[in-house]
């Protein structure tokens, strides 16, 4: 009887229905759905728990085993090189949606006078104070480099205990880097241990995707009651555009892995149902790891220890979403202003997008978008006031920026990890069993 | 201008024998402070007028026919009126001319940027950085106090003087002049009154710039000076920009 009701809930038909009655709730009945939020937020801190323990292990025992792989250097490689290519594409992607669809371009009067309301209540972006005559002692920003080299934990312990997944990433790979040197009798029981660890942490997280659709209505149902449609009708066009690009740069992705693995499109998507709705669920790229290792190994048949490496390394550098959002942001606010950008604004644009994407790893939500006032210093745009207006519909854009992310991830090492030839794939139809994890690849 | 030789006493004396306060305003209207609607006048600075005549026992007559701030001034230095309360900022330069007595409102100095035009100026620098060492066009009203404290304040700056503050808006909104500097009543004002402005408006608010208002009266006056100032103190106290906006929001509109 379980299993019948666990099967259900993890069809699309359920899923679809899921989805749909937490936008109708967030739209009809809004103060129940936010009393929903504390459970999405007890889910996202469950999916949470696991990522830290699970990322540490998971990297350090992988690393031990790559190393012995005289393909090693190759899978880093690869992932450097995707990583580009995926930015590039994204890069093109939105440059082209941007200029074609022109989101920002408002020749409506009273549209842009809705959009004036709608800063106007923010006074932070309208008001300054300040006094004309201070001390120079003007808050130091901190610089892009700074921000990149800030990534090297000084203290583990305070990483872990701080959750900063980043700086966790740079020690595990360095300390994995360094465990594969200690001879295996040694470093055989840590092995154990870690891998016990790893597997507890996959057996949770299958445990907790049982709740997803529960999770997913919860929270689209507060997400939808808190933007509020007028926001959301008044945003369109951007959204749209935005939209468009995740669609895009998802079926290149599905195209990938389809073609990898020999399956058709759909049974892809169906695939990569868990994680896509546990982006949707979640907004963080980095709660939804353990599930995207999960999918490609069980799922997929690719082989462990390449994948438990490459994932969490993948959704440090390989930040698809955010580039996106740092391309069509500024053309957005250009075209506001009715500002035309020169084919080196452009390139400025293109370079930076790239780069703020992979510096704002790690960080989620409304800190991201504040790293496009970076992008509009560079143009002389005014930033501060279109800010109010991203603000106000960042749990759509973030919820677009993280499906990019874990989908292009996917596709990404879809395209470089070999097989385990070994592995028993489990049909999409099928639930991911609870109780049995398989074992990695032989050593 | 003839100068007409009136057998008038000076000073409270002559405003108590000849039972009237003429009391001097500019031409325009300035809600919250001072304007006039079918013939009445009604404003911050005109129940204070009111309130002197009351507690003076005395008749209070309006005399408009100065067209700018400074012109207010010349009418009071000549003596053909007893008293000016209109929004008259304190500088030294009118203060050679005419009596004023001790600030009864206290307004800060404020913005109104162009938010693309200070975006091309400040290129990606931090606003306040850019402020202390402002070089940009800033419009303020011809022949009033601001162009002074333009000048002393944003010595950088590209100061253009407008004839009225229409002027001055419309070309901050056109992006004619980056910003347009006044009190910061005035300016905020700006975005009560047009919400859908804060797009292509943003304000920035001096706290340590104060343009002080008093009023002012002829230098053959130093009793009644003497006399408004104790007024002030007793029964105003000094104004801030909230306490005139919060008891006229209603005017505004």
């Amino acid at each position: 009887m379980t299993h019948r009701i666990v099967k259900f809930l993890h069809s699309p038909l359920a899923i679809a229905a899921f989805l749909a009655a937490g936008i109708v709730v967030g739209l009809y009945a809004p103060d129940v759905a936010k009393l929903l939020a504390p459970l999405s937020k007890l889910y996202i801190d469950l999916l949470k728990m696991v990522i830290l323990p699970l990322i540490v292990s998971s990297i350090i025992f992988s690393l031990r085993s790559i190393i012995r792989d005289p393909h090693a250097a190759t899978y880093l490689g690869k992932a450097v090189a995707t990583m580009l290519a995926v930015s590039a594409i994204a890069v093109v992607v939105g440059l082209v949606l941007s200029l074609t669809l022109r989101p920002g371009e408002i020749k409506d009067a009273q549209t842009r006078a809705a959009f004036g309301q709608v800063v106007s209540k923010d006074s932070v972006g309208t008001e300054l104070e300040m006094n004309l005559r201070a001390s120079a002692s003007a808050a130091a920003e901190t610089s892009l480099f700074e921000t990149i080299v800030s990534v090297v934990p000084s203290n583990i312990f305070q990483a872990l205990a701080s959750g900063d997944t980043i700086k966790v990433l740079v020690f595990a790979l360095l300390f994995g880097f360094a465990i594969g040197r200690v001879p295996v009798s040694v470093s055989d029981s840590l092995a154990h241990s870690l891998d016990t660890v790893y597997r507890a942490c996959i057996i949770l997280t299958r445990w907790f995707s049982l709740l997803l659709p529960f999770a997913t209505f919860a929270m689209l149902a507060e997400q939808t009651a808190t933007v509020g449609p007028k926001t959301l009708l008044l945003m369109i066009d951007f959204l749209i555009t935005f939209g468009l690009a995740a669609v895009v740069l998802g079926a290149i992705s599905i195209m990938a892995v389809s073609f990898r693995t020999r399956r058709s499109p759909w049974a892809v998507l169906r695939a990569h149902q868990d994680v896509l709705f546990m982006a949707i669920a979640t907004r963080s790229s980095v709660a939804c790891i353990p599930a995207m290792i999960d999918t490609l190994t069980a799922r997929f048949g690719f082989r462990r220890d390449v994948v438990e490496l490459l994932v969490p390394l993948q959704t440090a550098i390989m930040r698809a979403g955010p580039v996106v959002l740092f391309v069509v942001g500024p053309l957005f606010i250009a075209q506001l202003y009715g500002k035309t950008l020169t084919i080196s604004d452009l390139v400025t644009v293109a370079a930076l997008a790239v780069v703020l994407g992979v510096a704002t790893a790690g960080m989620t939500g409304i800190t991201v978008v504040m790293q496009m006032g970076v992008v509009c210093g560079y143009l002389s745009l005014p930033f501060e006031a279109a800010f109010v207006l991203f603000a106000s519909i960042d749990a759509v854009t973030d919820t677009f920026r993280t499906l990019t992310l874990v989908i292009t991830i996917s596709g990404a090492i879809a395209a470089i990890a070999p097989f385990d030839p070994e592995s028993e794939i489990v049909p999409v139809e099928d639930v991911l069993p609870a109780d049995s994890v398989a074992p990695r690849a032989a050593e | 201008m003839s100068a007409v030789a009136q057998e008038r006493r000076p000073d409270l004396a002559g405003i108590l024998e000849r039972k009237e306060l003429r009391v001097a305003l500019p031409r325009f209207d300035a809600p919250p402070f001072f304007r006039a609607v079918n013939g009445e006048f009604e404003g911050f600075d005109i129940d204070i007028a009111r309130q002197i005549g009351r507690e003076l026992n005395v008749k209070v007559t309006f005399d408009r026919s100065a067209t700018t701030f400074n012109q207010v001034v010349d009418i009071i230095a000549a003596g053909k009126a007893d008293v000016a309360i209109s929004k008259l900022s304190r500088t030294l330069a009118r203060a050679q001319r005419v009596i004023y007595t001790r600030p009864y409102i206290s307004l800060k100095h404020a913005l109104a940027l162009n938010r693309v035009r200070f975006a091309e100026v400040a290129r990606g620098r931090d606003a306040q950085v850019v402020l202390r060492d402002f070089n940009g066009s800033l419009g303020v009203i011809a022949q009033s106090s601001f162009v002074d404290f333009a000048r002393r304040n944003f010595p950088n700056a590209k100061v253009v003087e407008y004839q009225d503050w229409d002027s001055a808006l419309d070309a901050v909104r056109f992006g004619q002049v980056t910003a347009v500097y006044r009190d910061e009543i005035e300016i905020r004002r700006l975005l009560l009154d047009d919400p859908s402005a804060s797009l292509t408006l943003r304000t920035v608010t001096f706290n340590d710039l104060t343009d002080t208002i008093g009023m002012v009266v002829p230098p053959s006056s130093p009793h009644f000076a003497a006399f408004l100032d104790m007024f002030i103190t007793e029964r105003l106290g000094v104004a801030t920009a909230e306490s005139v906006l919060a008891r006229y929001q209603r005017l505004l509109h």
